[in-house]
């Protein structure tokens, strides 16, 4: 979350890193719902959903870094402080919700109303506690810890160079969400959060070109 | 077999073993065909055709047999795609 990027030199990069990581994770949603439209496979379109979720997290968190130096003089008003307000829980939910379902595909929940639970108990954590972003990075770090062991167990169980790919772009997502943690108290690690980011998104693209090469 | 096969994969078996003798093929043919249990014959089967992938013909005589469709034919063109993409996020 750009939020906490108050490092200047590296505004315009993380404006970037949103765009990118946002296109990414929209066109693996978009594939997921194609390949969903031939399989009708649910596995597949909560896939996609999640993935849109994620992407439009970025895309939301972009939109509101643009807004926010865009009208800076207008903080005072009500209608700068809605949209502030917006700009900073909407990605985090966003996120949240993405990974979430993300988690329930992956581990093969069949009852939705687990999805809900754990959902909503997130979602009230963020909201009641006075340190929203701890609340969100913990959250997330633990999801992806969950999410990451899965892929990494598959991957000894199948050993593919597919199953490979991902398992370490889901590692690179849970270093950065710690690296993100600890950036609460020294930016510099949000830097490095998000380079780890980076080069989990760039692992996931590798992925859907080995996906698409015949 | 050696690993247990998942259910694009014997999914994808059916198909083709329908598509190979399109309309002229028996239930208990595709069943000894995919190597399939009597009980996991009709979950697949059903399922093919919930998503419109065969279609089921019965004649005068009760006998039925199976075509497949233009969904079942675009899924199989498509399944090596959609088999490493199952396979690398682990979906089933």
């Amino acid at each position: 979350m750009s939020q906490l990027a108050l490092i200047p030199w590296f505004f315009t990069y993380d404006l970037a890193l949103d765009v990118l990581f946002a296109v990414i994770s929209l066109s693996l949603s978009l594939f997921a719902f194609k390949i969903f439209k031939v399989t009708a496979q649910k596995q597949a379109r909560f896939f996609g959903i999640s993935f849109l979720f994620i992407g439009l997290s970025y895309f939301v968190q972009f939109f509101f870094s643009i807004f926010k130096i865009s009208f800076s003089d207008l903080s005072s008003c009500k209608e700068a402080w809605f949209f502030s307000s917006c700009g900073f829980y909407l990605p985090m939910m966003l996120m949240i919700a993405g990974f979430m379902i993300l988690m329930y595909t992956t581990f093969e929940i069949k009852n939705r109303s687990v999805l809900c639970i754990l959902l909503l108990i997130s979602l009230v954590g963020l909201f009641l506690s006075s340190n929203p972003l701890l609340v969100y990075y913990l959250v997330l770090t633990l999801i992806l810890a969950f999410i990451a062991g899965s892929f990494v167990k598959k991957y000894f169980e199948k050993k593919q160079v597919l199953s490979l790919v991902t398992a370490i772009a889901f590692l690179f997502l849970l270093f950065g969400s710690i690296h993100f943690l600890f950036s609460l108290n020294h930016q510099v690690y949000y830097v490095l959060g998000r380079f780890f980011e980076l080069i989990a998104y760039l692992l996931i693209l590798v992925n859907v070109y080995l996906v698409l090469k015949r | 077999m050696n690993t247990k096969r998942d259910k694009i994969a014997i999914m994808q078996s059916m198909l083709q073993i329908v598509a190979n003798k399109s309309g002229r093929i028996k239930p208990t043919e595709i069943m000894y065909k995919a190597n399939l249990s009597h009980e996991m014959l009709k979950v697949y089967m059903n399922e093919l055709l919930s998503k419109e992938f065969i279609i089921e013909q019965v004649d005068k005589k009760g006998k039925r047999t199976y075509t497949v469709t233009i969904k079942g034919y675009t899924f199989l063109k498509d399944y090596e795609v959609i088999k490493k993409f199952f396979d690398s996020y682990h979906l089933n």
